[in-house]
């Protein structure tokens, strides 16, 4: 593969300033995000927990640039995404952001290969098949390149998905629940695979989980509720997220 | 049921917005040729009847495909949903009775929307109907609701098949494997599809064959049709054929770098069925209007030339509506004149069937043309049996070849025919080939019961002719000026084939915008994925440009066989009877409606 221009290393690989997001719904409008701040460092593996509905997808499409914040700043590396037009953020994203979707992540009608080269292809580079088949291979899909999704199991397709995520060799990479939809074997392999590239690659990894045991394996924990940050835990136990879930929860 | 039928409607404003539109052009279509059938029948018009008893039977052709197509265009795009209740526990009836509710509640509602229009539409007609002379100047249509009740038979059960058959794909499938099945489609055809397309295949070659065995106006009416069946074979190989296309294609742009390019050649692989669905209508579109014009065309062409051939005349006379006596002994008698003819064509009525069962329907409205004067040396109708100086007085008959075609008659036998109130039934003297150029029918003039004044007379003699309100042609002159008579009696023809064509476009656009706003989750998540909307754009220009040249492909190929045929049969020639100007008129116009139709609501969905 052609040399990629690394963007030159900064004090914080995601920064974020005072975002709000809200939709409309009817006349009324619902608050997803009331000014979160935050700045995470090159190099961590970030987990956002936080109850159902207090905005963890949002925050993670508004810092990846999938969507747009009502207000507030979205800084990566040193590019401002709040700044660039539509277009100019969907480029910068494919090269330098991976992201696993929630759900609903793979093309149909393409195989694995091809959704793995999707970006790629979208950006007019050339798949490298050795990275290619050392992905696959990691997330423990040789020999299913050919394979539509629908011949995958759930657990296979979110495999892919990231394997999607990491083909080109992005610097920042956000997971909305990767792991949601998996069994603890399978899910603690899909996080190994995450955790193992992005250490490789040098990779920030911001990842939201609902699951403590991913977030014990994260260098810092961060907890929203009802949009807003609701304080952080360095290198938690098991038991801490899990009170602290516990606490926001009521 | 009709509760979820409602509700469904409801959800899926665009999906049904398209069948209505559909449903309700389809009714109206349908209701005014019916109307126009009921008049021609009631009011004694024979034209009438047969010029829209003609349309009728392409009409009903094409509307039933293109109905059918659009429901299955409009229900696919839904398998997902219908797959999810099969999921949740409706069995495969519930689903086909939801299918059927629904398509039923669309139909209930357009259906007399479009009917009740349409009978009034009808009206439109009258002018050009006048002005051609297919109906009597005043005489009003009759609308009864009968063409309604038509429209509404027709239409109905032909929703109902496409429903069906759609909820057949739905619930044949496990519900899992439906649920998980929809974002892709199915590979392959069933053998029953194949075999169906390889037999229409191969009718459709044998019927455009016609021609070279049966010549003239039946065998090449008969070679029309099987562009029908060609673009019938088509559309069910179709999935199998831009399949094969787009996975060549996909092989050999693999190390092309332009995404959109590459995206869209992977989509057409794996929605061949969907791109089939789009490029039918497309193709039909072309070929429908190709084929009419050119055996239009080629009827006039070969009426053309057979006059030109069959007329050794030094000039023809004729003067603005007819000639009087007077006018016709000034010209024979101006010295110089050797010989003339003067002919005359006179309205009738022949029986085509010896049983009267049929009641109106045994009589066939045609034409006798009536000579009189010396044909010999001016006219030669390529006469195969019996002899035209034989053709005198009452009880004499000559008669094409064509008109005779299976009613195993010949010289000697008898035909009925019918002037005005008094039936005769002369004997046939001669049987001749160049019918379309003179006319089926010749009689003497004085066999007819009043005298008819002469349309034209075909002089020989070096004369020069001073008399007053008289035309002086050459032959070739006057082959032209009854050329564009002819031309002007097919308006009716011309103008109810637009309406179809018309018809066809809408469909086609309508299904092609179904199918593209269908795609919103699929463009969405290329857009999440890191493409631009200039990309997406891009891309679909390429899957319509792919759309557009498939159809175009198809629906030549499809006319070629029938036009060479019609060629043939009219013309002797193997030249293929395209009318250019209109082909390449109807190519652009499926340039533009594949582009604008998917761009258009690909560019509001990327939004
Ligand atoms: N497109 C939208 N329109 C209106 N409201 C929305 C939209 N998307 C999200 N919301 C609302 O914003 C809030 C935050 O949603 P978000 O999806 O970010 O939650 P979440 O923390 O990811 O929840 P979960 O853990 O269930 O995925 C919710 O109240 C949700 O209802
Ligand atoms: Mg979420």
């Amino acid at each position: 593969m052609t040399a990629i221009d690394t963007p030159p290393r900064l004090d914080t690989a995601v920064r974020l300033d005072q975002l709000t997001k809200t939709y409309p719904n009817g006349p009324e409008q619902v608050a997803a995000l009331r000014g979160v701040s935050l700045a995470v460092r090159p190099g961590a593996f970030t987990a956002i927990m936080g109850p159902s509905g207090s905005g963890k997808s949002t925050f993670l499409n508004v810092a990846a640039g999938l969507d747009t914040p009502t207000s507030g700043r979205v800084h990566i590396g040193d590019t401002d995404l709040t700044a660039l037009s539509a277009d100019a953020v969907t480029r910068f994203r494919r090269r330098n952001i991976g992201f696993v979707f929630q759900a609903y992540n793979l093309v149909g009608h393409l195989t694995v290969a091809e959704n793995v080269q999707l970006p790629l292809l979208l950006d007019g580079r050339r798949p490298d098949p050795r990275w290619q088949d050392t992905l696959l291979e990691s997330v423990g899909l040789a020999g299913m390149a050919d394979r539509l999704p629908r011949e995958l199991s759930g657990g296979q397709a979110q495999r892919v998905a990231i394997a999607r995520a990491l083909v080109t060799r992005p610097t920042v990479v956000f997971a909305d629940e990767p792991t949601g939809a998996l069994d603890r074997r399978t899910g603690d392999q899909v996080l190994d695979v995450l955790r193992g590239t992005a250490k490789q690659l040098g990779q920030t990894l911001v990842v939201v989980t609902h699951d403590p045991s991913v977030a014990v394996a994260a260098d810092d924990v961060l907890f929203l509720a009802d949009g807003l940050l609701a304080g952080g835990l360095v290198a938690p136990t098991t038991d801490q997220v899990v009170a602290r879930l516990v606490e926001l929860g009521r | 049921m009709w509760s979820f039928a409602r509700s469904a409607v409801r959800a899926n404003p665009a999906s049904f917005a398209g069948s209505f539109l559909v449903v309700v052009a389809a009714a109206a279509l349908l209701a005014a040729n019916g109307v126009l059938m009921e008049s021609g029948l009631r009011a004694d018009a024979p034209m009438l009847t047969t010029v829209a008893g003609s349309f009728a039977g392409t009409a009903v052709l094409v509307v039933v495909l293109v109905v059918a197509s659009t429901f299955a265009a409009a229900l696919r795009r839904r398998t997902e949903q219908y797959a999810l209740l099969r999921a949740v526990g409706a069995t495969p009836a519930q689903v086909r009775s939801m299918v059927t509710a629904e398509v039923g509640l669309v139909f209930a509602v357009a259906a007399p929307v479009g009917a009740v229009p349409g009978l009034f539409a009808a009206h439109l007609f009258t002018p050009l109907l006048a002005s051609g002379g297919i109906v009597p100047e005043g005489l009003d249509l009759v609308v009864t609701p009968l063409p309604v009740l038509g429209a509404l038979a027709l239409l109905f059960p032909t929703a109902l098949l496409a429903a069906r058959l759609v909820a057949r794909s739905v619930t044949s499938v496990s519900p899992t494997a439906a649920v998980r099945g929809t974002a892709a489609e199915p590979a392959g055809l069933s053998a029953a599809r194949r075999a169906w397309a390889v037999v229409l295949l191969v009718s459709g070659l044998l019927l455009a064959g016609t021609p070279f065995v049966l010549p003239g106006l039946l065998g090449s009416a008969a070679g029309a049709t099987s562009a029908f069946l060609l673009i019938s074979a088509a559309a069910l190989a179709g999935p199998a054929l831009v399949g094969a296309a787009a996975r060549r294609a996909v092989d050999a742009s693999r190390t092309s770098r332009h995404a959109a390019t590459l995206l869209a050649l992977l989509n057409s692989r794996g929605f061949a069925r969907r791109l089939t669905t789009a490029i039918v209508p497309l193709a039909l579109f072309l070929a429908l209007g190709t084929v009419q014009t050119g055996v239009n065309g080629s009827i006039v062409d070969a009426a053309a030339a057979q006059l030109r051939t069959g007329v050794s005349a030094d000039a023809v006379v004729t003067a603005p509506g007819s000639l009087t006596p007077e006018q016709v002994d000034a010209v024979t008698t101006t010295p110089g004149v050797e010989a003339v003819l003067a002919t005359a064509s006179v309205p009738a009525e022949v029986r085509t069937d010896p049983d009267d069962d049929l009641g109106g329907l045994a009589w066939e409205p045609s034409a006798l043309t009536a000579l009189s004067g010396d044909a010999a040396g001016l006219v030669d109708v390529g006469v195969t049996a019996g002899s035209l100086s034989d053709l005198t007085g009452p009880g004499t008959v000559a008669v094409s070849a064509e008109s005779l075609f299976a009613t195993g008659k010949g010289v000697g036998d008898t035909v009925d025919v019918r002037l005005g109130d008094s039936e005769t039934s002369p004997t046939i003297v001669a049987v001749y080939d160049r019918g379309l150029g003179f006319g089926d029918y010749l009689v003497d003039a004085v066999a007819l019961p009043e005298p008819v004044p002469a349309a034209a007379l075909y002089v020989r003699g070096p004369a020069d002719f001073a008399v007053a309100g008289l035309e002086v042609l050459t032959v070739d002159e006057y082959v032209d000026t009854t050329v564009s008579g002819a031309a002007a009696q097919q308006e009716l023809g011309t103008v109810l084939l637009l309406v179809l064509i018309v018809f066809i476009a809408v469909a086609a656009a309508n299904t092609l915008v179904m199918l593209t706003s269908a795609r919103r989750p699929e463009l969405a998540l290329l857009r999440r994925v890191g493409a631009t909307r200039r990309q997406l754009t891009a891309m679909v220009g390429v899957e319509s440009a792919f759309v557009a040249g498939t159809a175009l492909v198809l629906g030549t190929l499809a006319v070629l066989p029938a036009l060479v045929g019609v060629a043939y049969g009219m013309l002797g020639t193997a030249v293929p009877a395209f009318d250019w100007s209109v082909y390449g008129a109807l190519a652009a116009a499926v340039v533009l409606i594949a582009t604008a139709a998917t761009l258009v609501p690909t560019r509001l969905t990327t939004r």
